[in-house]
C-alpha cells in the first residue's frame, strides 16, 4: 500500500517535472540572440530590419559590385586593362575565371541571405502586430516587403533572361529549409509586383508622403535612405517596364514625378558648384528616392577611385568619357562631367562617392539606388511613339537641371529619342549599376562603345553550382 | 595506535533489515529447494583422488547448492579421500568422508552442519537453549563494536558492545551468523561451545560479483551486456604513468591511437575510440569534443577526458568499459561511443590508516625511428645533386665558397646530432598520501596527491596536485556520502618548440659559437640560399607557453533503504573548472626576424586566454528487487538532469621589445585588427530511465531498459529521444546436465541489442540565432543578422548495437570471452548543403550511416595455482578485429569529398574521402608502378588500366586501410611468494599506413635541410637506376598521394614489463606496524618491431618509461 502510494507520488513528480522542463531546455545563448527572443519587441523588429540594410551595403552587394563594381564593369564603364579585379569581368569570363565566378556566387548568396533576413521579419510580424506603436507595424512590414521585391528584382535583372518565359530565379517568400523552385521570369515579375503593391499599401502611412524626410525619432529619420513609399513607386515603375507594361510603368513614374518638386527637388547649382568640396552635393541627394547609407564609403571610394592603387583604380579614358558627355556639342558644362568626375592625367575617375574631410552630413555616405531622374526617363520611354513631345520634355527637364542649357530638338524621331534616353542613362547613372540593366532590357546590340554582340551568355549570369545541383 | 571503535547506538533495526533482505533472498530461494531435498535425493558426481575433505565439501556445495558449514581445522585433519562415481547421493558422500572421525553432520532447514559428534543420538529432541558469549574482532584483533550476531534461521540475535563482546542464548547446536559492515560475514556452528572468539576478515568488497555501471550495479551472473572490468592491480601492470597508457596496454577494444605527431607529450590528450569510429571525422569543426570520444564516468558523474587523464592512477579502484547496448543503456543518450566507468577507492572502516604510494619514473626519448643523414652523407648528397653547381661563374663562386665552407666544417668533425639537442631524460614523481578512519557509521578519508611529470622535450612539464576528502555517514537506513576534490594542473610546453625543427637541421651546422653561447644564425641552405636560424636560440629567451586549470568537484550521494526490497538513491554532482592559457614570444624570437621598419615595434606577441566551465548534474533512482522462489527481479526507475556551462575568451597583444617584459600589460598594442574573441555554450539535458533485470533460477536472465531523454542541443520539435535496449542470456553451467562437469565450470551465452545516442556537438546548432553587427551601422543604428538556418527537426544521432557474447571457464584453468558485434550509427548529424537561395549554404540535419562490425576475444589460462605460497601463473591473449564501412553520406560530404580531391592536387599526403561502401580509414591514392629506371619518373595506372606519368586525382583508388585487421595484446603474469612478474606485448596485424617520412624526408626532401639517409642511398640518380624513390634533385616536385608509399603495417610491441615484490613474509613489516608493503618496477615501451620504418613522434618524440613504485599501508 505504502509502495503504491510512493509510486503514484513519484509518477506525479515526474509528470510535473516533465511539463516544466520544456522551458528549461529552451536554452538562451549569452552571446547571440534567439530569433524568438529578438522578435518579441518592436525594437527587435527594428534591429532586424536595420540589419537587412546593413547586409545590403556590403561590398559584395550594393556597397560595390551591384553599383559601381561588377555590373558597371560588365557594362564596359571602365578601362580595365590594368585592373586586377575587373579586367576578367569586363571580358565576360564568368565561367572560366574562378575569381569572377566567386564574385557572381557571392552576389547570389548575399542577396538571398538578405532575403532570408527579410523573410524572417515577414514570417513573424503579423502575429506580433500588437507589439508595435504608432505606424511602425505598417512601416516595417512595408519596407520589408519592398526590400524583398527589390532584391529579387535585381536578381532577376542579373540572373534572368529578358525572355520572361524562361526559367529564372526562385522567389523565396519564407525562411525555411524547404527549397523554393526556380520560376519563369513572368511569374517572378508578378510576385515582385504583388509584394510592391502590398508594400505600397502598408507604406501609405509613410511620413515621406507628407514631405517629412527627417524626424527626431532615429528610426523614422532620413526616409530617403530607406525603402519609402516613393522608392516603392519608382521600383514598381522599373518592374513594369521590365515586363514591358508601359501603361502601369508610366502611372507609377508619374506618381513620383507629380510630387517630385516638393519632396525630391532638383539639385541647386549652388549646391553642386560650391567652392569647397565639403559643400558639394555629389550624389544630388535631394533627388534620391532611395539611397543606401554606407558608413565606410570613404574607405571604399579611396580604395577604388580617388586615391586607389593602380591595380584597383576604376577609370575611363578621356576620349570616350568626353564623347559620352558630348563636350563638343552640348555637354561641356554638364554638372556630371564637371563635378562628379575628375580628369586625372588622361583618364576620368568618378568623384560621385568622394567623401571629403568634414563632408556635410546631409550629403555624406550615400550610394543612390533609385533617383527621380529615372522617373523622367521612364516617362519619356513610355511616351515615345505615344506623345513624342512629352517624351522630349521629360528629357529636357533633366538636362536643364544638369547644366545642359541647349534643349533637344522637338522634331526628333522615335529612334533619336531612344538614343537620347540611352545617352542620359549613361551620363546620369555612372557608378550606379543601371546601365547594364537598361542595355539588357532594351536589347542593345552592344554595350555603349563596345564591339561584342550581346547575347544571354553575356547578359545572364550563371547560377552558383550548388543552386543548380541542389535547387529545384 | 591502539584505539577503540567508537561506541555506537545499536543499529539493530537497520542491520536486521539488511540481514532480512539478504536472508530473505537466501531463505526464499532455499526454502523452495529444501522441499526438494526432503523429497528427492540430491545426487552428485565426483572424481577426486587423494583430495582433502574440504575440497570434497566444496564440490558438494557447488553441485547441490546447499550450505555446508564446517570448521576448516577440524575437517582438514581428516585423512585424504578418493571418491569416484556418478549420481552419488550426497548423504552417502558425507557418510564416507566422515566415517571413522569424531565428526558428524546434521541437516537443519537447508543447511548442513558438520561438527563434533554429540553424545546424543540424532533423534528429534526438544531444542535446548544454551548461553554463549564471545568477542568479535577484526583481523588485527581489534574489537568490532556493534557487530551483529544472529542465530541462523531465526530472528534471535544481539549486537556486540564497544569491546566487541556479546552474550546471548541460542538453541543448542545452532549456528550463528556474525556480520559487520565492510567485513565478510561468518557463519559459525556453536557445536557445544559456550565461548567463541570470532575474527572477521575485511571484505574485498562486492565488486567481484557486480558489474559497476556507475548509476547502479548489476549482478555479474545475470548481466547480459559486454563489459570489461579492470582492477587496480591489472591497471598497474600496464603502467603507472597515466591511466590511458595503462588502458592501452590492457584493453584492445579501447583503441587508443598512437599520436605519430605528438608522441609522448604529457600535455596532449590521446584520441581513442571503442569499437570503431561511429561519426564522420571533424573536418569542419562541428563537434565540441572529439567525435568518437567515449563517455567518462567517475564515481557516478561525467568527467572530461582531460581530468580523467590527470586522475591519479593509484586512487583508482576499478575501471569498467561498457561496450554494447545492454551495458551502456543506463547512459543511453550519451553513450554511443562507449562508456568508461571509473570508481575511485572508497574508505574502509577501521582504525586510522595511512596509505602511501610513491613512484619515480624515468622517461627517455625513443629516437630509434629516426634515420637522418650524417654530415658527410648530407654534404655528399648536396654535391651529387648539383646543389652547388651554377652555370654562370659569377654566381657559382658564391656557391663554391659555401660548399667549401661546409666541407671544412665536415672535415673539422662537425656532425651535430640535432635530434638530441632538445630532448632530455625526464624524471617524473608521483606521490599519493591517504588517511582513512571510521566505523560502520561514520567514515572519513583524506587524500593528497602530487604528480610532477617531466616530458622528454626539455622544459615540457605537467604538474598536478590536489586533494580529496571523503565522508560517509550512515544513520538508520540512510547512507550519506560526500566526496570533494580539488585539482590544480599546470602544463608547460617546451620552449624548444617543435621537434621537427631539429630533425631537419643540417648536421654540418654547429650549435654553439666559439665562446660556448648558443648560435642564433646557423647557416645558409644550399638550394634556396635561405637563412636558417637556430630553434635552440629561442629556448634561451624568456618565452612562455603554458596552460593551467584548477577544478573543484563535489559529489554527494544519498541512499535510503525504504524496506528490504526498495531503495532510493540520489546523487548531486557539481564541478567548476577555471582554466587559462598563455603564450608569450618576445621580440628577439626568430619568428620576428623578418620585421623591419615600422613593424619593428610590433615584434613579440602575447596571447592570453581565460575560460571556465561548470557542470551540475543530479539523478534520483528507485531500485526495487524481489526474490520469489527461483525468480529474481530487479528494477530501477530514475530521473536525471544536468546542465553544462562553458565560456572562454582570448586576448592577443603585440609589441614586446624585451623578453623580460613578460606580462601582457607591457604590450604596445592589441594585435593588428584584433579584437577579443571567445565562445560560450550552455547545454541542458533531462532524462528518465527504466531498467529491468529478471533471472530465473540463475539459468535464464534478461535485461530490458528504456531511457527517454531530452537535450537542448536538438530541434524544438525533436528534443526527446528514446533509447532502449534488450538483452537475454543463459547460464548453461547452471543447467542440470552440466552440473558437476569437471570440464565446464562456467558457460554463459548472452546477447543484446539497443540504441544509444551521442551529444558531443556544438550547443546551438539547431537554433535560429541573431548576432548584432558591432562594426557596421546603418544611419547610426546597429542591426542584427541571422547566423544560419534552424532545423526544428534536428534529432538525436543514434547508434544501434548488436552484440552476441560467450563467457566460459573451462577445466578450472581457462577462461574465455568472445563477443561479436555489429553497430550501426544512424541519423548521423552532418551538414546538408543547400541551394544558396535558402539564404545559407548549409544546415545541420540527420543524414548518413556508418557501420562498425567486429569480433573481440580474450583468453586467460591460469595454472600452477598454490594459494599457500601465493603462487600462480597466468597467460592471456586478447584481440579485436573491427571493420568500418560508410553506408550513407549526405550531399555536403559529397561536396567535401570533391573539395578534398581539389586539395589533393597539391597535398603531400592522402586526404580523407567519403564514399559509400568504403571505410572511413581508407587510404586513397593513385596506383603506382614505381619509378621508371629509364626516366626516373613515376608510372601511374589510370582507371582504365593504361599507364601514364601524369598524376590525376580521378585515378585515386583505395590503396590501403589505415586500420589493423586484428590487434590486441598478449602476455603473462607470474606470482610466487610475493614476487610478481608481468609482460604485456601489443600486436597489430594487417592494415596499411602511408609512409609520410618517405614522402617528406626522402622524396620531397628539401636539400636546404637534412634528409632521411634513404634519400642518400635509394633515390634515382641516373638512367638505369632501379630504385624506390624519384630523383629528389634540386627542384622540389611534390609527390602526390601514390600507392608507392602505402605500406603493410604489422607491429609487435613489448609495451609493458613489470616486476613486483610484496613484503608480506617479512617480519619487519609487522614490526613497523605496516599492514602491507609492496614495491614495483615498470618498464614501458620497451621495444617495438614494425614492418614499416617511419618517423614516429615528429613534433614531440615518443618516450620509454621506467618507473619504480612503492606502496605502503600503515
Amino acid at each position: 500500500m505504502k509502495n503504491s502510494l510512493s509510486t503514484v507520488l513519484l509518477l506525479l513528480f515526474i509528470f510535473l517535472f516533465a511539463s516544466s522542463c520544456k522551458k528549461w531546455l529552451d536554452v538562451q545563448p549569452r552571446t547571440k540572440v534567439k530569433s524568438s527572443v529578438l522578435l518579441k519587441s518592436e525594437q527587435g523588429y527594428k534591429d532586424a530590419l536595420i540589419g537587412c540594410y546593413s547586409l545590403m551595403k556590403s561590398q559584395s552587394l550594393y556597397g560595390r559590385e551591384l553599383t559601381f563594381g561588377f555590373v558597371d564593369a560588365v557594362a564596359q564603364q571602365y578601362d580595365t586593362y590594368n585592373n586586377a579585379t575587373y579586367n576578367n569581368v569586363s571580358q565576360f569570363k564568368y565561367l572560366t575565371e574562378a575569381p569572377v565566378r566567386n564574385q557572381i556566387d557571392n552576389i547570389w548568396k548575399g542577396m538571398y541571405n538578405t532575403i532570408a533576413n527579410v523573410n524572417n521579419i515577414l514570417d513573424n510580424i503579423d502575429k506580433d502586430k500588437a507589439l508595435f506603436t504608432g505606424n511602425n507595424y505598417e512601416l516595417i512590414k512595408g519596407e520589408a516587403l519592398a526590400l524583398r521585391a527589390f532584391l529579387h528584382f535585381d536578381l532577376l535583372r542579373l540572373f534572368g533572361s529578358t525572355n520572361l518565359t524562361k526559367l529564372s530565379i526562385p522567389y523565396v517568400r519564407t525562411l525555411s529549409t524547404e527549397v523554393t523552385p526556380r520560376e519563369a521570369g513572368n511569374l517572378v515579375i508578378e510576385l515582385i509586383l504583388k509584394d510592391l503593391q502590398d508594400a505600397a499599401a502598408n507604406l501609405n502611412v509613410d511620413p515621406i508622403k507628407k514631405g517629412l524626410k527627417s524626424s527626431t525619432d532615429e528610426f523614422l529619420n532620413n526616409r530617403h535612405q530607406r525603402m519609402n513609399y516613393f522608392a516603392v513607386k519608382g521600383i514598381t515603375a522599373r518592374a513594369y517596364l521590365w515586363k514591358n507594361d508601359k501603361v502601369n510603368a508610366l502611372a507609377n513614374a508619374m506618381e513620383v514625378i507629380n510630387i517630385g518638386n516638393q519632396i525630391f527637388p532638383w539639385i541647386q547649382t549652388a549646391n553642386i558648384a560650391a567652392t569647397a568640396d565639403k559643400d558639394k552635393d555629389l550624389t544630388f541627394s535631394t533627388e534620391n528616392l532611395f539611397a543606401l547609407n554606407v558608413f565606410d564609403l570613404k574607405t571604399i571610394a579611396n580604395t577604388w577611385f580617388i586615391s586607389a592603387l593602380p591595380q584597383n583604380q576604376l577609370f575611363r579614358g578621356s576620349y570616350y568619357y568626353e564623347e559620352m558627355f558630348e563636350t563638343n556639342t552640348v555637354g561641356s558644362n554638364d554638372y556630371r562631367l564637371l563635378f562628379t568626375s575628375r580628369l586625372v592625367n588622361y583618364d576620368y575617375v568618378l568623384y560621385k562617392y568622394y567623401q571629403p574631410e568634414n563632408y556635410k552630413k546631409a550629403y555624406s555616405e550615400m550610394i543612390p539606388l533609385i533617383r527621380r531622374s529615372e522617373m523622367n526617363y521612364i516617362a519619356a520611354e513610355c511616351n515615345v511613339g505615344v506623345d513624342n513631345q512629352k517624351a522630349i520634355d521629360y528629357l529636357n527637364e533633366v538636362r536643364l537641371n544638369r547644366g545642359i542649357t541647349i534643349p533637344l530638338d522637338n522634331n526628333l524621331n522615335e529612334a533619336a529619342i531612344r538614343e537620347e534616353i540611352l545617352k542620359e542613362y549613361r551620363k546620369e547613372f555612372q557608378g550606379e549599376g543601371q546601365i547594364f540593366a537598361y542595355c539588357k532590357r532594351t536589347k542593345q546590340e552592344f554595350f555603349p562603345t563596345h564591339y561584342i554582340t550581346l547575347t544571354d551568355l553575356h547578359l545572364v549570369m550563371p547560377l552558383p553550382d550548388n543552386e543548380v545541383e541542389f535547387g529545384k | 595506535m591502539k584505539k577503540k571503535h567508537i561506541k555506537m547506538v545499536p543499529l539493530k533495526n537497520f542491520l536486521r533489515g539488511c540481514f532480512r533482505k539478504e536472508g530473505l533472498l537466501i531463505l526464499l530461494f532455499l526454502s523452495f529447494s529444501a522441499n526438494l531435498i526432503a523429497q528427492t535425493v540430491q545426487t552428485v558426481s565426483l572424481n577426486l583422488k587423494n583430495a582433502p575433505v574440504s575440497t570434497v565439501i566444496d564440490a558438494l556445495t557447488k553441485q547441490t547448492k546447499l550450505h555446508i558449514i564446517y570448521n576448516h581445522e577440524e575437517v582438514n585433519v581428516l585423512p585424504k579421500v578418493n571418491i569416484k562415481g556418478k549420481n552419488l547421493p550426497f548423504r552417502k558422500v558425507l557418510d564416507q568422508i566422515l566415517a571413522g572421525s569424531k565428526l558428524a553432520y546434521s541437516i537443519q532447514e537447508n543447511t548442513i552442519i558438520i561438527g563434533p559428534k554429540t553424545n546424543k543420538d540424532e533423534k528429534i529432541v526438544e531444542p535446548k537453549k544454551v548461553s554463549i558469549s564471545g568477542v568479535v574482532t577484526d583481523e588485527n584483533k581489534l574489537p568490532l563494536g556493534s557487530a551483529n550476531i544472529v542465530e541462523m534461521g531465526t530472528e534471535n540475535g544481539t549486537v556486540a558492545d564497544e569491546d566487541g563482546l556479546f552474550n546471548f542464548s541460542v538453541t543448542e547446536n545452532a549456528s550463528i551468523k556474525v556480520t559487520f559492515l565492510g567485513m565478510e560475514s561468518q557463519v559459525i556452528p556453536i557445536a557445544g561451545r559456550t565461548s567463541l572468539n570470532i575474527s572477521l576478515k575485511t571484505s574485498s568488497t562486492e565488486i567481484g560479483e557486480m558489474v559497476v555501471t556507475g548509476i547502479f550495479n548489476r549482478r555479474a551472473e545475470s548481466f547480459t551486456g559486454a563489459a570489461t572490468k579492470i582492477t587496480r592491480q591489472e591497471l598497474q601492470r600496464g603502467g603507472v604513468v597515466n591511466i590511458f597508457q595503462s588502458l592501452k596496454n590492457i584493453e584492445p577494444s579501447l583503441n587508443i591511437q598512437d599520436n605519430l605527431a605528438f608522441g609522448s607529450d604529457p600535455n596532449k590528450i590521446p584520441d581513442m575510440q571503442i569499437r570503431g569510429a561511429s561519426s564522420f571525422p571533424d573536418l569542419k569543426g562541428q563537434y565540441a569534443t572529439k567525435p568518437n570520444q567515449p563517455l567518462f564516468i567517475v564515481d557516478g558523474f561525467e568527467m572530461t577526458i582531460e581530468k580523467v587523464s590527470d586522475l591519479d592512477i593509484n586512487r583508482i579502484e576499478t575501471v569498467t568499459i561498457l561496450k554494447d547496448a545492454s551495458a551502456k543503456a543506463l547512459y543511453g543518450s550519451r553513450a554511443a561511443n562507449g562508456v568508461i566507468v571509473i570508481e575511485t577507492e572508497k574508505v574502509k572502516p577501521g582504525e586510522l590508516r595511512i596509505n602511501y604510494t610513491g613512484s619515480v619514473s624515468i622517461e627517455s626519448p625513443d629516437l630509434s625511428s629516426y634515420n637522418v643523414a650524417n654530415a658527410t652523407e648530407k654534404l655528399n648528397l648536396e654535391k651529387q645533386l648539383g646543389a652547388y653547381d651554377r652555370i654562370q661563374p659569377i654566381v657559382g663562386l658564391a656557391y663554391d665558397s659555401l660548399y667549401y665552407a661546409n666541407l671544412k666544417e665536415v672535415q673539422n668533425g662537425v656532425n651535430t646530432d640535432w635530434l638530441s639537442q632538445p630532448v632530455r631524460t625526464g624524471i617524473t614523481n608521483k606521490q599519493t598520501l591517504g588517511f582513512e578512519t571510521g566505523d560502520n557509521r561514520l567514515r572519513v578519508g583524506a587524500n593528497f596527491f602530487m604528480t610532477n611529470t617531466q616530458g622528454v622535450m626539455r622544459g615540457s612539464d605537467r604538474k598536478n596536485m590536489g586533494g580529496s576528502l571523503y565522508v560517509s555517514y550512515r544513520y538508520k537506513n540512510i547512507l550519506f556520502r560526500n566526496q570533494s576534490q580539488y585539482t590544480n594542473v599546470n602544463a608547460i610546453n617546451s620552449p624548444y618548440g617543435d621537434f621537427s625543427e631539429y630533425a631537419k637541421l643540417n648536421p654540418y651546422w654547429r650549435t654553439t659559437n666559439e665562446d660556448g653561447t648558443i648560435r642564433k644564425f646557423l647557416g645558409i641552405g644550399p638550394v634556396l640560399s635561405e637563412d636558417v636560424y637556430n630553434p635552440m636560440y629561442n629556448a634561451t629567451l624568456n618565452t612562455r607557453s603554458t596552460s593551467k586549470y584548477s577544478d573543484i568537484t563535489n559529489n554527494t550521494f544519498l541512499e535510503w533503504f525504504i524496506n528490504e526490497n526498495l531503495k532510493v538513491t540520489g546523487r548531486l554532482g557539481f564541478s567548476n573548472t577555471v582554466n587559462s592559457t598563455e603564450n608569450f614570444l618576445p621580440a628577439n624570437h626568430t619568428n620576428f626576424i623578418g620585421f623591419t621598419g615600422e613593424n619593428l615595434f610590433l615584434k613579440g606577441t602575447y596571447d592570453k586566454g581565460d575560460g571556465k566551465a561548470s557542470m551540475v548534474s543530479s539523478d534520483v533512482n528507485l531500485n526495487y528487487s524481489k526474490v520469489l522462489g527461483k525468480h529474481v527481479l530487479f528494477t530501477n526507475i530514475g530521473l536525471n538532469v544536468r546542465e553544462d556551462n562553458a565560456e572562454s575568451y582570448l586576448h592577443s597583444a603585440i609589441g614586446f621589445p624585451n623578453d623580460k617584459m613578460d606580462n601582457i600589460i607591457f604590450a604596445k598594442q592589441y594585435a593588428l585588427n584584433g579584437k577579443p574573441s571567445g565562445s560560450e555554450s550552455i547545454n541542458r539535458e533531462i532524462g528518465t530511465l527504466g531498467a529491468l533485470n529478471y533471472s530465473f533460477d540463475n539459468r535464464y536472465f534478461a535485461d530490458l531498459s528504456i531511457r527517454y531523454s531530452a537535450s537542448s542541443q536538438f530541434g524544438t520539435d525533436k528534443r526527446w529521444g528514446a533509447f532502449w535496449s534488450a538483452g537475454a542470456g543463459w547460464n548453461i553451467h547452471n543447467e542440470k546436465f552440466l552440473q558437476g562437469s569437471k570440464y565446464i565450470n562456467l558457460l554463459k551465452i548472452r546477447g543484446s541489442l539497443g540504441y544509444t545516442g551521442s551529444q558531443n556537438f556544438n550547443s546551438y546548432q539547431a537554433m535560429l540565432l541573431y548576432d548584432y553587427f558591432v562594426d557596421n551601422s546603418y544611419q547610426g543604428m546597429l542591426g542584427t543578422f541571422l547566423n544560419g538556418l534552424a532545423n526544428k527537426d534536428l534529432k538525436w544521432q543514434q547508434r544501434l548495437d548488436y552484440n552476441v557474447g560467450l563467457d566460459a571457464e573451462l577445466f578450472d584453468h581457462l577462461s574465455l570471452r568472445l563477443d561479436f558485434y555489429n553497430a550501426i550509427t544512424t541519423n548521423l548529424l552532418t551538414d546538408i548543403t543547400t541551394p544558396p537561395s535558402l539564404g545559407f549554404e548549409s544546415y545541420r540535419a540527420n543524414l548518413g550511416q556508418i557501420r562498425n562490425s567486429g569480433v573481440e576475444f580474450r583468453a586467460n589460462y591460469r595454472t600452477l595455482v598454490n594459494s599457500a605460497n601465493r603462487q600462480s601463473l597466468n597467460f592471456f591473449v586478447s584481440g579485436v578485429a573491427n571493420k568500418n564501412k560508410i553506408q550513407k553520406i549526405s550531399n555536403s560530404l559529397q561536396s567535401l569529398t570533391n573539395s578534398q580531391d581539389q586539395l589533393s592536387r597539391t597535398s603531400n599526403r592522402p586526404l580523407v574521402r567519403f564514399e559509400e561502401g568504403q571505410s572511413l580509414d581508407a587510404i586513397w591514392a593513385v596506383p603506382s608502378m614505381g619509378i621508371d629506371p629509364a626516366t626516373g619518373k613515376e608510372i601511374f595506372v589510370k582507371k582504365d588500366g593504361t599507364l601514364t606519368d601524369i598524376w590525376d586525382a580521378n585515378d585515386k583508388v583505395v590503396s590501403g586501410i589505415n586500420q589493423a585487421k586484428i590487434m590486441g595484446n598478449m602476455g603473462l603474469n607470474f606470482e610466487f611468494k610475493g614476487f610478481s612478474l608481468g609482460v604485456i606485448v601489443l600486436y597489430r596485424m594487417g592494415g596499411q599506413i602511408y609512409n609520410q617520412t618517405l614522402v617528406d624526408k626522402v622524396e620531397n626532401a628539401q636539400l636546404n635541410y637534412n634528409v632521411d639517409s634513404r634519400a642518400y642511398y635509394d633515390s634515382w640518380k641516373k638512367p638505369g637506376d632501379n630504385v624506390l624513390f624519384k630523383n629528389i634533385g634540386v627542384s622540389n616536385a611534390n609527390t602526390l598521394a601514390t600507392s608507392r608509399f602505402v605500406q603493410d603495417l604489422s607491429e609487435f610491441d613489448i609495451s609493458a614489463l613489470n616486476l613486483g615484490y610484496d613484503f608480506y613474509r617479512h617480519g619487519f613489516v609487522k614490526k613497523m606496524k605496516l599492514q602491507r608493503l609492496r614495491a614495483m618496477l615498470n618498464l614501458n615501451e620497451v621495444k617495438k618491431f614494425s614492418t614499416v620504418r617511419i618517423e614516429r613522434g615528429t613534433s614531440y618524440p615518443f618516450a620509454r618509461h621506467f618507473a619504480f613504485t612503492l606502496m605502503a599501508n600503515f
